[in-house]
């Protein structure tokens, strides 16, 4: 049996298009001294930095972690960094946990960011190869026939994605930290937003993001003496699979089902529509929350798009999701993954202010990258298992 | 120094060039050297017998080499599509346009490229689609010598012929 | 286009070539740093060790506390000691100079540490660990380390 981990300190930055008043190593201390104050520590308190982001790429910075070992305040001590594209923020977290979890450090501080104004995340994801027997058509280009394909064999009533892109939309307004945020914003203000990749509407997307967030993670007895209410870890998991074979289903991918299978059975969840209190999963594109709830066996495969239609995943509904305002309101990539985790942490310490889940208890934090090809994903909760 | 600072530099450019020498493989350069004849070429898993187009060398499920080749026409069907009305750096195709996922009569997985020669309101998953090459004297190494895919006029196929392809 | 793998099976290859523009936000200490060569200066931080640090970073190396603040600043150079060196025979395309230079450690006079930089030296044999050197700037300015042109023996131009 693992040792217990608990998440003891929450720090975020606020996520805008272009951060050009820090440097890397300001943003990601921003974040870093936010969860460090929040846990009551210093840097000098710290055993270990764990750093996540997606590709070099996006700043052009390669092995940042390294240029950034100083503002981490990680002299003399290990530091490393996780790389699984868009959800290394939930499997860099699931790393440092582990690192709790075997007795290996005591206190570690992880962040994950992402400063896509020094870049074009277009062209950095989609260099053009010669000799590549492939066509490339972007991040939309890609998800948009899977998200058709999904409609089509759902049956999913066509404002579905409307419905999702509202919510988020609603809920950022009540997240500070929260890139987009657009008060007052209505049903016919999405529906009416021009296709891009059709099915995808304009503001059925996530933005470009900067920005970073960390948390410090600790054993019990440390957990104990901090300032705040901790959050204790109850499972974590991650899958992966090819991008492509033949035969795969890229709608609802076995790599995810079996995820949750294993995340669930770790935490002791037979029913997670009524077990879970809040979820932070992630969706880039709104038709995402549909189709995972399916692929996270919350629903039936199919039938995503009830608890969407009957409002179930708004605040105040039976399975709150992403109260934060989630991936399609702020999307620094590499940190996006994180601060799902992150934000499910919250939601069962009672941190989570003005998109407080009231009571929440048991929390979801969901991360994927890539093709839809890899898969973290933690359950938090307000007591020790 | 006490002085305070004559200027403050916000941003400054880095750009970052990388000079490599790219080498496909043997399985995608095998399917290249038909592309450039002018013929679809797909390789046989030999462990599951699923034929890949535009293969690697390897079958991304069993690890198992694709060696054998397999018959696989320019003709198949759209499984899903998507209608492009953005630009994105790097596409120089007319807005609006059809991306679509294909699979190919013979072949076992799917691949993305443009429809073209019909409205874009008139696409339809099912559809039954054949590649448009480049004439002759340009083929090259290169997906780009098709130059997109227009509808055959055969009726849909249905969709339990493809949902396994989604 | 083709070349052989060895095995009878050949696989093609072409040349990759990738150009990414980035604009790097460099934040208020690097910011001070450049403004400072704009103005052909060398600004340095004080560490909490009391070493003068060049280029200055933005946190400390001992302790990871904030560095930069109002007091904590101090001018270096424009002379220093080269405290080691590469020599680079034959320049690629992107180098500083497209002739023979060396890669050199310079502690700026003042400083504690050494500011990565060129030295332009007639040939291998000018150049000796322990050599004073001093910038030649670049005569428009813009805030950008490749102000400074390289370094010269001092005295020299």
């Amino acid at each position: 049996m693992s040792n217990a981990c608990a998440i003891v300190g929450i720090g975020q930055t606020k996520y805008d298009t272009k951060r050009i008043d820090v440097s890397l190593a300001g943003l990601v201390r921003e974040a870093a001294v936010r969860a460090l104050e929040d846990a009551g520590l210093t840097f000098r308190d710290i055993d270990a930095v764990v750093l996540g982001k997606a590709p070099d790429t996006f700043e052009g910075v390669m092995m940042p972690e390294l240029y950034l070992a100083d503002a981490l305040g990680a002299l003399g001590k290990p530091m490393m960094r996780v790389h699984t594209a868009g959800s290394v923020g939930g499997s860099t977290a699931i790393v440092v946990a582990s690192l709790i979890q075997a007795g290996i450090h005591e206190r570690v501080l992880t962040v994950a960011f992402e400063k896509q104004s020094e870049s074009n995340a277009m062209w950095a994801l989609s260099p053009r190869i010669p000799l590549q027997p492939t066509v490339v058509f972007g991040a939309g280009g890609y998800f948009a026939p899977l998200i058709r394909a999904y409609i089509r064999r759902s049956g999913a009533p066509e404002n579905t994605g409307v419905l999702v892109a509202l919510k988020d939309r609603q809920n950022a307004n009540r997240n500070p930290f929260a890139h987009l945020q657009m008060p007052g914003v209505t049903y016919d203000d999405i529906a009416n937003s021009p296709m891009l990749w059709d099915p995808i509407r304009y503001h059925e997307t996530c933005p470009s993001s900067d920005g970073a967030v960390a948390m410090v993670m600790t054993t019990e007895s440390l957990a104990k003496k901090a300032p705040t209410r901790p959050a204790w870890v109850h499972a974590t998991a991650m899958r992966s699979e090819p991008t492509a074979f033949a035969g795969r289903d890229q709608v609802n991918p076995q790599a995810g089902k079996d995820c949750a299978k294993a995340l669930y059975a770790q935490a002791g969840i037979t029913d997670p529509m009524a077990q879970i209190d809040v979820a932070e999963i992630y969706v880039p594109f709104s038709w995402f929350e549909p189709m995972w709830l399916e692929n996270l066996g919350i629903t039936p495969e199919n039938e995503g798009w009830k608890p969407v239609q009957e409002g179930a995943t708004a605040l105040g509904g039976k399975l709150p999701i992403n109260c934060s305002g989630g991936v399609l309101s702020s999307n620094p990539i590499g940190a996006s993954g994180m601060i799902r985790f992150a934000e499910a942490a919250m939601q069962v310490r009672g941190q989570a202010g003005e998109h407080q889940v009231d009571g929440a208890k048991i929390a979801l934090g969901h991360a994927y990258g890539g093709g839809s090809q890899f898969f973290s994903m933690w359950i938090v909760g307000s007591e020790k298992p | 120094m006490s002085d305070a600072p004559k200027e403050i530099v916000k941003r400054i450019e880095t750009p970052i060039h990388l000079t490599f020498q790219f080498t496909p493989g043997v399985g995608a350069s095998r399917f290249l050297r038909g592309i450039a004849e002018g013929r679809i070429l797909g390789l046989r898993c030999t462990q599951c017998a699923k034929v890949y187009v535009s293969p690697r060398g390897s079958c991304p499920k069993c690890g198992a080499p694709t060696l054998d080749e397999a018959k696989v026409t320019d003709r198949g069907t759209i499984t899903s599509f998507s209608i492009v009305r953005v630009p994105s750096e790097g596409i120089d195709i007319e807005l609006p346009f059809v991306c679509a996922s294909i699979l190919l009569d013979g072949a076992d997985n799917t691949f993305y490229h443009v429809i073209r020669e019909v409205p874009v309101e008139d696409v339809r998953m099912g559809m039954r689609v054949e590649a448009v090459w480049v004439p002759r004297e340009e083929l090259r190494a290169s997906l780009e010598s098709i130059r997109h895919f227009k509808p055959t006029g055969e009726p849909d196929a249905p969709f339990d012929s493809y949902k396994e392809h989604l | 286009m083709t070349r052989s793998s060895g095995v009878g099976a050949a696989s093609m290859w072409a040349p990759y070539d990738l150009e990414y523009p980035y604009k790097r936000s460099v934040g208020p200490v690097l910011g001070r740093f450049f403004g400072g060569l704009k103005n052909r200066r060398f600004e340095a931080v004080r560490a909490s060790d009391g070493r003068v640090i060049c280029p200055p970073p933005e946190a400390d190396p001992v302790t990871g506390e904030a560095l930069g603040g109002e007091g904590g600043w101090t001018e270096v150079g424009p002379g220093g000691v080269v405290t080691s060196w590469s020599w680079v025979p034959s320049p690629r395309p992107k180098h500083p100079l497209q002739k023979p230079f060396a890669w050199a450690l310079i502690q700026l006079d003042g400083a504690s540490t050494a500011l990565l930089h060129v030295v332009d030296a007639s040939g291998e044999s000018a150049m000796k660990t322990g050599m004073r050197v001093a910038p030649r700037w670049r005569d428009a300015t813009v805030g950008d380390i490749r102000d400074v042109e390289c370094f010269v023996t001092e005295g020299t131009r």
